[in-house]
């Protein structure tokens, strides 16, 4: 059968439609080519990561051939579980061992770092214009307090916010209620305002949840001997009622007339409502409990609540409510605040290729695919949480459009920030604390007893920082 | 006058002695230095953050004897020793003898018995920890499903410690069980024909042949197990990181925390360097009654 020529013409056309789809992928270094950065420079080297076990991570994980295929520096990693991993790092920047290039950190463990000399001022690559573009990168576009959170001076007892910066943030966390609001409708229960509604809520809830199957404890919360214990929702429950770690004159604080308050219906709360076996509770088991359906409300990270959302991940999905932390008697509201970041090691001899890293995993584009693609929440570039994509996501959280985000916003603008005082050994600080609620709880001390103990410890750890 | 030749020795036979000598010194040496260091250090205020490394002479052990996590730690790391070593060697030997009786099967529920020791620690310990596992661990479910109560485990005070004894017996117990084998199999088989020609007693012949002839494999099994577990410290940390509230907190647990989380290793040296002399004046002990014992069997 002979064909018309129209009827060639038009099968030639389709052929050439559909080999321009074929070869018209997106490239996905465009972006990092915009940069007037020599991204090559260091070709041929190889860096190590040092990773906690985090959706970060998982975030970046799937994301590194991009950086590999764009400077040709090869990136080795370690991933470990949280308390392991900091013990790992500490390791090896004490010792020397110098196996980290990058590691993730955070200010509360940058203080000791700084310190000690063992992670590098990124002001000096940052400056250096045969390694970054300013204006490409867009340092502005980070919201202002995780970002400063990095930098601290060294001034015991304060300075945050100035002088050295140690590293680059790449997600933020605050401390909300996350509470199953299903249940909530179902049990007549409402959303506490003040600590002694949290207690009195999620006392009923844990006995009203006995009658479900499988049984719904009251509140999840992290209780590992560990300086995290205390940094999540027992510090901001602490800080909203105006209470510090230290006084100025660096000595414990944690043991006024207020603190013990609070660190009273804490513990309450714990015995009450908290989960069985809490002492050993991580925040991965609270998490992933949580999502599992186990409990009525967590007091913890509100970034888990893109666990929560995830039906893949979640049985609650869709049923999860949030809230702001309850309120002092005075109606003061705060959060702490968590940054996860990247940082350099002193003891690296890839310091370069390390800072090109920390350049392309923190630019917008990285971030972007970050948060949309593998749900590495909060994000801390601006761009990222306002884009339409991103809002879009997050607008469904929540018992109402924009709950979530509402709460994100206003931690913010408003209630969240870093609450320790800067010291080097803040976290040793933090796991004396951990172990005066661990023997509160355990009825081992009163409330006030163990807070006034551990504050002697304190007292005795701070000494040798006063001069 | 009659004139002796002697042959040239050459330079290797002339050193031998001193280079078979040799790799035993430089393991020795290996191994003194590192504890040498330690114990040097515990006389100073040696800390990685601070950069400090003063001597402050017996500071650290003054401090030592006057810290109640101290004496906590101490009194914790008997406790264990003691539960898992009842355990180990109680189980371990009533094992030996199970698996000596000819059991149908015997080989298969050897090499079944054998399977726990094959476990790194830390490994057993994790494991452990989720079955323990309050709400989600199988544990807790099996027993709701016979109407018993569910357990704590390693989340309360009052069970931490048993709880990991228990899994540091899981791991131990095939080690006490196999050298306990070793020996029952050993056992001289005339004196048990003449107990039974005599017409003696099962639970005579165990207390008066059977328990004296392995005295000194069970004090050896006790020398391995009480050295272990008084140095102790992969099992705990993993399974509870010393808590709740210190319940768990052994000498060796401390001394990481002081040293691997708070760099305050001249302190961590001090601990170590008690667990080290409570370690050897107990197996100078041990050592001594299996040499008595030993030469009491020979007789």
């Amino acid at each position: 059968m002979r064909l018309s020529k129209g009827v060639v013409l038009c099968m030639v056309l389709v052929c050439f439609v559909f080999t321009a789809f074929a070869f018209s992928e997106e490239d996905p270094l465009a972006y990092y080519k915009q940069a007037k950065i020599n991204w090559r420079a260091y070709e041929g080297e190889q860096i190590t990561v040092g990773l906690n076990k985090h959706p970060f991570t998982e975030s970046l994980r799937p994301l590194l051939p991009i950086f590999e295929q764009l400077t040709g520096i090869k990136v080795a990693y370690m991933i470990l579980p949280e308390e392991e991993f900091f013990e790992k790092l500490l390791v090896d920047l004490s010792s020397g061992g110098g196996i980290f290039d990058v590691y993730m950190t955070s200010p509360m463990f940058e203080w000791r770092y700084q310190y000690a000399g063992w992670i590098e001022d990124l002001n000096k690559y940052w400056n250096d214009p045969n390694l970054t573009d300013q204006e490409w990168y867009n340092r502005d576009d980070f919201y202002e307090k995780p970002l400063r959170a990095n930098m601290w001076d060294g001034t015991i007892g304060g300075g945050l916010g100035q002088g050295r910066w140690n590293g680059i943030p790449v997600m933020v966390e605050f401390f909300c209620q996350a509470y199953r609001n299903d249940l909530r409708e179902k049990w007549g229960l409402t959303v506490p305002t003040t600590y002694p509604e949290l207690l009195d809520t999620l006392t009923k809830a844990a006995e009203l949840g006995k009658q479900e199957k499988p049984q719904v404890y009251g509140v999840a919360n992290r209780g590992i001997k560990s300086w995290s214990t205390v940094h999540s929702g027992y510090f901001t429950a602490f800080s909203t009622y105006g209470q510090k770690d230290l006084n100025p004159d660096l000595t414990a604080a944690i043991n006024t007339p207020e603190a013990k308050e609070i660190t009273q219906i804490w513990v309450d709360i714990l015995k009450k409502a908290g989960p069985p076996g809490w002492p050993n509770y991580t925040w991965y088991d609270a998490k992933q409990n949580f999502a599992a359906g186990r409990f009525y409300e967590i007091t913890d990270c509100d970034f888990f609540a893109a666990t929560y959302e995830n039906p893949a991940q979640s049985v609650v999905a869709g049923k999860v409510g949030y809230a702001l932390p309850p309120a002092a008697p005075n109606g003061n509201i705060t959060s702490n605040m968590w940054t996860w970041s990247l940082g350099i090691s002193s003891l690296s001899r890839h310091k370069e290729a390390a800072w090109l890293f920390l350049l392309w995993a923190t630019a917008s584009q990285t971030m972007l695919e970050g948060t949309l693609k593998y749900d590495n929440f909060n994000p801390t570039r601006k761009s990222v949480w306002e884009h339409p994509a991103v809002v879009e996501k997050t607008m469904k959280w929540g018992t109402r459009p924009g709950e979530y985000r509402e709460i994100v916003d206003a931690m913010y603008a408003k209630y969240g920030d870093i609450r320790w005082t800067p010291n080097p050994d803040v976290t040793t600080l933090g796991d004396i604390w951990a172990e005066a609620l661990h023997e509160a709880y355990e009825g081992k001390k009163s409330v006030s007893q163990a807070l006034d103990d551990a504050a002697a410890k304190i007292n005795e750890l701070m000494a040798k920082w006063k001069k | 006058m009659s004139t002796v030749k002697y042959a040239r020795q050459s330079f290797w036979s002339k050193n031998i002695a001193f280079f078979l000598f040799l790799p035993a010194f430089l393991l020795t040496v290996g191994i003194l230095l590192p504890f040498g260091y330690s114990v040097v250090m515990s006389f100073t205020n040696f800390n990685l953050t601070a950069g400090t490394s003063s001597f402050i002479g017996l500071g650290n052990y003054i401090r030592l004897a006057k810290d109640p996590e101290f004496w906590n730690s101490l009194k914790v790391t008997m406790l264990f020793t003691v539960g898992a070593v009842a355990f180990e060697v109680g189980i371990g030997f009533i094992s030996a003898y199970l698996l000596n009786i000819g059991l149908l099967g015997q080989r298969v529920w050897r090499t079944l018995f054998l399977l726990p020791i094959m476990l790194p620690p830390t490994v057993a310990a994790i494991m452990w920890k989720l079955m323990m596992a309050p709400i989600q661990g199988v544990l807790n479910y099996l027993l709701q499903l016979v109407g018993l109560p569910g357990s704590e485990w390693l989340g309360s005070s009052s069970t931490a410690l048993f709880s990991v004894i228990l899994i540091d017996a899981y791991v131990f117990i095939p080690f006490a069980g196999m050298i306990f084998l070793a020996g029952v199999q050993n056992l001289p088989k005339e004196p048990y024909e003449a107990a039974a020609v005599d017409g003696v007693s099962a639970w005579f012949t165990f207390r008066k042949l059977t328990l004296p002839l392995l005295k000194p494999i069970i004090l050896i099994v006790l020398l391995f197990r009480i050295m272990d577990c008084l140095k102790h410290f992969d099992i705990i940390y993993a399974a509870t990181k010393g808590g709740p509230a210190s319940a768990t907190m052994t000498l060796s647990v401390q001394a990481y925390y002081h040293s691997f989380r708070w760099t305050d290793m001249g302190y961590a040296f001090a601990h170590l360097v008690v667990l080290w002399a409570i370690v050897y004046a107990l197996s100078y002990f041990l050592v001594g009654q299996w040499r008595k014992a030993s030469a009491e069997v020979r007789t």
